[in-house]
């Protein structure tokens, strides 16, 4: 497998003579947003490696504008317009579902299910509608590198997290923040794990949308939905353990953050991720179990 | 108007207005480091067969009048556009291999609005598709086999401890 650097790689031989420049890809996939930039990844491990490598892509990875989101530099991949679902087999991680909705307008045709196909003036379908809006999603490999990227870029202004500085000035690095990964999801799932092997539930689905939103997880065919954002809390929090950034047993204030209240709800703290009201409560780490047992309890009856 | 001469890398010369040459940065220096008379001479193009070169020559010839484009401001941080003007998604409507010769050609020659133009086609061809879809478009084989996925997995597990 070694050597081989261009995307262009074809065993059969018909694939397209031409290999681009390095430089020429970064050029191209700059006018990808995040999910084509995600499905771009998937597709090769040379395309992969341009994505990852190039910092122009990278930072379109994340919000760039703090007045559309109340924070600069969020990633993309909580966007609230996508939903982020986990794939449990055998209590083991499989993939994981993104989804996401792109304004309509675009002409392209999307593939859906059981959508409203949009026929274009010469009589083909030219997409997918629901409500105004492209629905779209795709199966991401559990290990995608672009799902292990910082929540927040380094140079996210922190201060704005905190709600002491609004005025998005002067970047700072934030090390605790720095510790919590898109993998916190992958940590959860391993602690998911522990709670459902006993319990015979082959296939767990765990859809979420960005922090502080209402996170839903659905077992076994939508019997049980219930709002986990405190899983999300738990779930950062045991990242945070696990690479040294928190003590265990000790009592933290978990803190979501949600774009369209931010503003109003941020009174700052441990500034894990900030939070409207009705998501602020404390937890411990030592409890993190029991949120699992809890949901077990809710299975049962 | 004078004229000048092109040398694809096939040996096909090519004669050319110079204003519709000039689009090209890479020829435009070289005529001005000569001191612009090249008319009995060809200039060779040694990284571009003939059949590219007259497509870049047409696209230079319909578009020998644009203004210079703009200069590039804070280009990563906003969403570029990729609408394509009509005449250009015509021009585009070429196989692949064609496609990826012109934006090389581009590349090359420093025409950096066909570069553009050629660049926002692949995107276009990329947007809206599931990574399946993009492997069967170029051509691309999967070359995420499970076994390596795995080792992935268990490298960075390693990693991270």
């Amino acid at each position: 497998m070694g050597g081989r650097t261009t995307l262009d790689y074809d065993p059969t031989g018909k694939g397209p003579a031409v290999h681009l420049p390095f430089e020429i890809y970064i050029e191209i996939f700059s006018y990808l947003s995040f999910p084509e930039q995600l499905c771009a990844s998937i597709a090769c491990k040379h395309w992969q490696s341009v994505i990852l490598a190039s910092p122009l892509l990278k930072r379109r990875r994340y919000h760039p504008r703090p007045e559309a989101t109340g924070i600069s530099n969020f990633h993309r991949l909580l966007d609230s317009f996508s939903n982020f679902a986990i794939v449990l087999q055998n209590g083991r991680i499989t993939k994981y579902n993104y989804e996401w909705i792109e304004n309509g307008g675009d002409t392209k045709e999307f593939p859906g299910r059981g959508w409203q196909p949009v026929i274009g003036s010469n009589g083909n379908v030219v997409g997918y509608r629901e409500r105004g809006h492209w629905w779209r999603n795709v199966d991401v490999p559990a290990d995608c590198p672009l799902l292990d990227e910082m929540v927040f870029s380094p140079y996210i202004d922190y201060q704005c997290l905190t709600g002491k500085n609004q005025t998005y000035e002067a970047p700072m690095e934030a090390p605790t923040l720095q510790s919590l990964r898109m993998n916190a999801m992958t940590r959860f799932s391993v602690e998911l794990t522990m709670a459902t092997q006993n319990e015979k539930m082959p296939v767990v689905y765990v859809t979420g949308g960005w922090p502080g939103s209402t996170f839903a997880w659905t077992v076994e065919e939508n019997r049980s939905i219930r709002a986990v954002g405190e899983i999300f809390a738990a779930t950062a929090l045991a990242s945070l353990v696990k690479r040294g950034g928190f003590k265990r047993n000790q009592e933290y204030e978990i803190r979501f953050v949600h774009f369209r209240e931010l503003r109003t709800s941020v009174t700052g703290g441990v500034g894990l991720v900030g939070t409207p009201s009705s998501y602020m409560y404390r937890t411990a780490i030592g409890t993190l179990r029991g949120h699992f047992k809890d949901y077990e309890l809710m299975e049962n009856t | 108007m004078s004229t000048i001469k092109l040398l694809s890398s096939d040996n096909a010369e090519l004669a050319v207005d110079k204003e519709v040459a000039e689009r090209s940065i890479l020829i435009k220096n070289m005529l001005e480091d000569v001191g612009g008379d090249m008319s009995d001479q060809a200039i060779p193009i040694p990284n571009v067969n003939e059949a590219v070169l007259r497509k870049v020559i047409e696209w230079c010839e319909h578009h020998k009048s644009d203004p210079p484009p703009p200069a590039d401001e804070d280009s990563d941080s906003r969403k570029k556009s990729t609408d394509i003007e009509e005449w250009d998604q015509k021009f585009m409507q070429v196989d692949q291999e064609m496609l990826f010769e012109i934006i090389l050609a581009a590349n090359y020659l420093d025409i950096k609005p066909l570069l553009d133009v050629g660049c926002k086609t692949v995107a276009n061809m990329i947007k809206g598709k599931s990574p399946e879809e993009i492997r069967k478009t170029f051509n691309i084989q999967n070359d995420f086999t499970p076994e390596e996925e795995d080792q992935i997995r268990r490298e960075n597990e390693w990693a991270e401890e």
